[in-house]
């Protein structure tokens, strides 16, 4: 076993845990940053190349990027962090490029309108490009860690928050690569572990990581989940075959002012495809092809042929055959073939898991609601983007409230605490040692594959009642065969292991949208029921809340979203 | 659908050996990718087998392994019948298919890995020209196959840096905020003993040779030039 200590425990590698990390570092806190990958990886690192700026000239007062959030967002959005968000975005591009980033520029080297792009759901350009893509703004992460005197601990899996009585005191961990179980006692802890798309794999293009841990070590600890049934799915993405499935080739925007939406018959669903929300158009998607005017894959067919030949259109063709979307055209060939990738062809497509609008309840500061010296930051906090998350704007928020968080944390120290009784520990760290080696009826992976074809099945893009219900009741069978592992006795990269723990978190964050998502009986952001189609401004102005109750089990609240700025 | 035949070479620290061949018998179909094998293998057949990987799209870099014998991303390869699969070479193996980074990086710590400025921005947002070869260098995905097949590089050995450390370096040099002689670093990290082989061809698509070893050799080499003249 290994011991640290540490003011600012930070669990979780991307942008936000980063972002987090370096300015909690630079206000003089000792920081450990700790991830399952290595840092500067996640979902931040395979992001599809965009970030939001801001209006120009509007920068600080962004009134119009604060309705378009909130209209987007079907007014489930937290307000007051909207409206930081829309008043400071453009200092997230400040930050990646003193970071080492460079975001897109015009040909003097400005950020002009020539440089924005408009993405849907957004009234006016005001996101950049980013030339290097996911990969550049890694590269800048690991150089900004880099810079700084921040102690890192990679492919390391957090297993436990240290937790009492709704405060914390760091957390429990096990350490792939020599087998370790690592105890860090940190006066400050801090979650950006990111989504929870990998729930529904293989329909999801998140990275293999983003299994909901922190939704579930937050849960644990006290922390609230708000409305968790909002998941986003992006529309485009591969029907078949089945290794690609899931895989993002597009969101609205990239169906460019040319592109045609089509069900199985040729119809065009959705007219002015490529100015809708990813709610809007996923939800087009989904309800026609429920309706069975699906192709044979269950998809609907995106025709971008139109967008050759169009001036707007040219631009894009030429961003996914040379430019930063051209990895997207090498998959299209592999699943759709030369005719396809070249757009002469239409693709197959269906939405896939995304994002994760719902998470733990932060304020502006990114304190997590309930719990002391805990905070959480990026796609782990919930309830910022309401219903809808616009393009380009999560990575610009996870910046903004990453960089908050971490000086808030640093600011307050003395707060902070990791005197904590030793025998809460130990015995968290026994209950992992004795997890090695565990003989038992079912191989983790199996009951893993078995959640994520229930999420996708009962609790996916289209919902009901029954199949809700039915999804609840198989999340709860499958929680009894989770008592019932069979483990490696292998210390080191243990992947049953690994498995194992995922599956303990991935089990309560599933039942969290579940039932959230069978409590809210409306259609609203990317929530679609098939049994209550509207959205009901009426009854369901409001956020559902999800609590770890006594006994252990899931208690929902409802509370009246505040509607401080933007009434519908 | 038809069955084939997957070999992997499982190598586990704590049995001591050296790794021994497995095969493998599954079905596939004429699109299945060495992603979808490995994956079919952990769920069905031995979830022991570790492999890493991300986004399933070649965008983290993370899936490189040995498709008999040359470096490949796991989740855009096709597969194919009695295909080998096995860790990439020159790289310290934890387990199985998964190699070890932090080697690297700590050694590449030692050059101060990062932009270094003289002054700080004259304006918030930065007037700022990105060159073509900052653009595909930041792109780099890091997944060490070009180290991989570099017949010079050797983890143990500090005094030859490898491909990737003089990519990192030329990602700074290609920055017009650095000021640090990234040129003079890539001379201390060994590059001149570089045996310009070409085979550190990017399977990503950065021209490793053309915009990085080329004009740093040259660099170097007329910097020789004007000290002795």
């Amino acid at each position: 076993m290994i011991e640290k200590h540490c003011d600012l425990l930070c669990i979780g590698g991307g942008g936000a845990g980063v972002a987090a990390s370096v300015a909690a570092s630079r206000k003089g806190a000792d920081v450990l940053l700790c991830s399952k990958e290595p840092i500067g990886y996640g979902n931040t690192r395979i992001i599809g190349g965009v970030m939001a700026y801001g209006d120009l000239g509007a920068e600080k007062t962004g009134e119009d990027f604060f309705r378009d959030m909130i209209v987007g967002g079907d007014y489930l959005n937290n307000q007051e962090i909207c409206s930081l968000l829309a008043s400071n975005a453009h200092q997230a591009t400040y930050l990646v490029e003193s970071f080492g980033g460079v975001l897109g520029r015009d040909k003097e080297g400005r950020i002009t309108e020539e440089a924005l792009i408009q993405l849907g759901g957004h009234t006016s350009p005001r996101t950049l490009f980013i030339p290097s893509t996911g990969p550049g703004i890694g590269q800048a992460l690991r150089y900004a860690v880099a810079r700084e005197e921040i102690e890192i601990l990679e492919n390391t899996l957090i297993v436990d928050l240290i937790q009492q009585r709704n405060q914390t005191f760091g957390a429990i961990g096990y350490e792939l690569v020599r087998g370790d179980v690592v105890v860090i006692k940190a006066k400050k802890t801090l979650l950006a572990t990111g989504g929870g798309g990998w729930l529904y794999y293989p329909n999801t293009d998140v990275s293999r990581v983003i299994t909901g841990d922190g939704y579930a070590l937050g849960l644990n600890a006290g922390a609230e989940l708000i409305d968790m049934e909002q998941v986003q799915y992006i529309p485009f993405s591969i029907t078949h075959p089945p290794g690609l499935a899931g895989i993002v080739v597009g969101e609205p925007f990239t169906a460019g002012p040319a592109g045609v939406l089509r069900n199985v018959h040729g119809k065009d669903i959705l007219p002015g495809v490529y100015q809708k929300t990813r709610a809007q158009v996923a939800n087009a998607i989904i309800l026609e092809v429920e309706k069975g005017n699906g192709t044979k894959h269950g998809g609907c067919l995106l025709d971008l042929k139109g967008n050759k030949d169009h001036p707007g259109g040219r631009m894009l063709f030429e961003q996914y055959s040379k430019g930063i979307f051209k990895n997207i055209t090498d998959i299209i060939r592999l699943a759709y073939g030369p005719e396809a990738a070249s757009w002469e062809e239409p693709w197959d497509v269906y939405p896939s898991a995304h994002y994760f609008m719902g998470g733990i309840v932060i304020d502006i500061w990114g304190r997590v609601k309930g719990v002391d010296n805990l905070f959480a930051c990026g796609e782990v906090s919930g309830g910022i983007h309401g219903g809808n998350r616009l393009g380009s704007v999560s990575l610009m928020e996870l910046f903004i409230i990453g960089s908050r968080a971490g000086e808030c944390a640093a600011s307050e120290m003395e707060k902070g605490t990791y005197t904590v009784d030793q025998r809460l520990i130990d015995s968290r760290v026994n209950q992992l040692q004795e997890m090695l080696g565990r003989r038992g009826k079912n191989r983790p992976i199996q009951v893993k594959n078995e959640l994520q074809k229930v999420m996708w099945d009962c609790v996916g893009p289209a919902r009901n009642e029954s199949k809700l219900k039915n999804g609840i009741e198989s999340l709860l069978s499958i929680r009894e065969k989770a008592k019932d592992l069979n483990i490696s006795r292998a210390r080191k990269y243990n992947t049953e292991l690994i498995d194992a723990i995922e599956l303990g978190f991935m089990i309560p964050v599933s039942l969290s949208i579940a039932q959230s998502a069978l409590e809210r009986k409306e259609s609203r952001g990317a929530h679609v029921r098939l049994d209550y189609p509207q959205r009901d401004d009426r009854n369901w102005l409001k956020n559902i809340i999800i609590k770890k109750g006594d006994k252990d089990e899931l208690e929902i609240t409802l509370r009246p979203v505040e509607l401080t700025k933007l009434k519908p | 659908m038809s069955k084939i035949n997957v070999e992997v070479l499982r190598y586990d620290p704590e049995n001591g050996e050296e790794g021994t061949h497995v095969t493998y018998s599954l079905d596939a179909h004429e699109n299945s990718t060495i992603m979808e094998a490995l994956l079919k293998i952990y769920e069905e057949n031995d979830s022991t087998l570790a492999f890493n990987y991300g986004c399933r799209v070649k965008n983290c870099g993370l899936c490189v392994v040995n498709v008999n014998g040359k470096p490949r991303y796991a989740c855009t390869t096709r597969i194919e019948d009695n295909v080998k699969i096995s860790p990439i070479a020159k790289v310290p193996v934890i387990k199985d298919l998964v190699f070890d980074r932090k080697l690297f990086y700590d050694f590449l710590n030692k050059f101060s890995p990062y932009v270094v400025r003289d002054k700080g921005p004259e304006t918030l947002p930065e007037v700022l020209i990105q060159p073509y070869e900052h653009i595909i260098l930041m792109s780099c995905r890091e997944c060490f196959a070009c180290v991989s097949v570099c017949p010079r590089y050797n983890y143990r050995d500090e005094s030859f840096g490898g491909p990737l450390a003089f990519v990192k370096l030329a990602q700074l040099h290609y920055d017009c905020r650095d000021s640090v002689d990234r040129i003079l670093q890539a001379q201390n990290m060994g590059i001149q003993k570089c045996i310009d082989c070409g085979r550190c061809s990017c399977i990503s698509g950065i021209p490793v040779n053309r915009i990085v070893i080329g004009p740093f050799l040259e660099n170097l080499k007329s910097r020789e030039k004007e000290q002795k003249g």
